[in-house]
């Protein structure tokens, strides 16, 4: 098992996809610190009562919206690479016990994004904290209990949605499949549950995954308040959906014909 | 080469074009997206008839009746990426090199090729959402629908092109970035996040990058107002137009300058 891990973790740090991936997650984070000291400047040409009535965007919101978006393309190349040279072929000629090989590769690009994910929201946040210093921005200066737990969850569903996308991959084998489709769950979906009449719209809503980590730890400062589920609910529904997603591509990878 | 070659380029490209799986797949989700506008169309028509007069005012019917087109935009844009991509990764686009040495005119014929099945399935969608949703509210009088339906169609006859144009800039990604998960990604930016981003800019940038966005150029050329949407509304229509066409046709000359250039 510790071989499959080393050997997937030698796979990923060595792939150019992996470095562009990781590449726009850092360009991301230098955005979030150029967003805060651009909201810093604006906030010093507000009357006193425009800033009581200014509610910035919090300096991790870069990266929260495209932290997605980068989490899916890693889940999706971990696996359908593989398929799309044949490698695949090699690579469980090597390791013929399918689940140990599924479960290595799993867990080392959900890993991956972890760790890449609350690094960067990390330094993000901190960086633009330091940026706009000592003005009054409520978005930027939340308590840090709460601002930990909020980047927290923000950097987990990151991570999940990896391991969702991984198992859609398992499931399609193809690339340009899984990247389209996850990537149409994320952003066509949330905008048709919006047309749904009131209150359909914010029940279907609160149930996707990109509406989770916010109600699980809402960002400290904003007004919050987005879905309807409660915190431990959110929690549960995203471990299901990395479940299920996980065992229908375990299934698939253990069973099928390579 | 003759105006035969390019001729039987193009036949070519149809060919695989309709003989891979992953076209059918595409088409199979630009149609979903129209069943699913009509749905969604039911749903509102219900919620409608539970409002009160003064409620009935306010609720619109023409977001829905855009999004058919929006999400299309997508799926032929991926459309685009495939009919070059997957070369590329089989090598097989040293064959296609081979057979038709003419990088411009080969790439003439994917775009020739991708661009009209796109157009048709675009317009499908676009139009199909306006007329469906009409069809399905019946007589229920929605604010934004007192125009008449020949009054609305050129409007969106033009919207119902930009899902081609997403076409032929993802076949345009394609062909400089060489890799499927690379140019959709590249695609998605485009069509969705940029549009985002750009409407976060500080004003008046925001407005002012926000008109020549492509989402926002089909409300231009009709003239109408950017309200209640992302976009801005600074051009005239005839700048809008011939925007919109460059938006499909630059990125395709740059594709096909580089690609004569580059080794296969």
């Amino acid at each position: 098992m510790i071989d499959a891990f080393a050997a997937e973790w030698y796979k990923l740090r060595t792939i150019r996809s992996t470095a562009a991936v990781f590449g726009a997650v850092g360009v991301f984070m230098l955005l979030c610190v150029l967003y805060s000291w651009y909201v810093g400047h604006y906030w010093d040409g507000l009357s006193a009562a425009e800033r009581s009535r200014t509610e910035a965007s919090p300096p991790d919101q870069l990266l929260a919206v495209t932290l997605p978006v980068c989490a899916v393309v890693l889940g999706a190349l971990t696996l359908t690479s593989e398929y799309a040279t044949g490698m695949h072929r090699t690579s469980l000629t090597a390791l013929p016990r399918r689940l140990t090989l599924f479960t290595a590769k799993a867990g080392v690009a959900g890993g991956a994004m972890l760790a890449a994910a609350l690094a960067s929201l990390a330094a993000g946040f901190l960086g633009g904290k330091a940026v706009v210093g000592d003005r009054a921005l409520p978005t930027f200066h939340g308590p840090a209990g709460a601002t930990a737990a909020h980047l927290l969850w923000v950097g987990l569903a990151a991570a999940a949605l990896t391991l969702i996308t991984y198992g859609v991959g398992a499931v399609l084998r193809s690339t340009a499949a899984t990247i389209t489709s996850m990537l149409g769950l994320l952003i066509v979906v949330p905008v048709l549950t919006r047309l749904l009449p009131s209150p359909w719209d914010d029940r279907a809503w609160s149930l996707l995954p990109e509406a989770l980590p916010g109600q699980i730890a809402a960002a400290p400062g904003t007004s919050g308040g987005e879905g309807v589920l409660p915190a431990p609910v959110a929690a549960v529904l995203m471990a299901v959906y990395v479940a299920i997603a996980l065992a229908v591509g375990a299934f698939s990878f253990v069973r099928r014909d390579a | 080469m003759n105006g035969r070659g390019a001729a039987d380029a193009v036949a070519a490209e149809w060919w695989k074009l309709r003989s891979v799986r992953s076209t059918y797949w595409v088409l199979t989700a630009t149609a979903l997206t129209l069943g699913l506008v009509l749905l969604l169309g039911v749903q509102v028509a219900r919620a409608w008839d539970g409002l009160s007069a003064a409620d009935r005012t306010k609720f619109e019917l023409r977001p829905l009746q855009e999004i058919g087109g929006w999400a299309a935009g997508l799926c032929v844009g991926v459309l685009g990426v495939l009919a070059i991509t997957p070369e590329y990764r089989t090598g097989m686009i040293r064959t296609t090199f081979t057979a038709v040495p003419r990088r411009g005119v080969l790439l003439a014929a994917k775009a020739a090729v991708v661009g009209t099945v796109a157009l048709v399935a675009g317009e499908a969608v676009t139009v199909g959402s306006l007329v469906g949703t009409r069809l399905v509210v019946g007589d229920r009088r929605f604010a934004d629908q007192g125009a008449s339906l020949a009054h609305e169609l050129p409007g969106f006859a033009v919207a119902g092109a930009t899902p081609a144009v997403y076409a032929l800039i993802g076949l345009a990604l394609g062909a400089l970035l060489r890799s499927t998960a690379g140019s959709i990604v590249s695609l998605v930016f485009a069509w969705h996040v940029l549009p985002l981003l750009v409407y976060h800019l500080p004003g008046p940038w925001n407005e002012r990058v926000g008109s020549v966005m492509i989402g926002g150029l089909p409300a231009q050329i009709a003239g109408r107002d950017a309200e209640n949407s992302i976009y801005g509304d600074l051009l005239p229509p005839g700048a809008a137009a011939a925007l919109l066409a460059a938006y499909a046709i630059v990125p395709l000359g740059f594709a096909a300058a580089v690609l004569r250039r580059r080794d296969a």
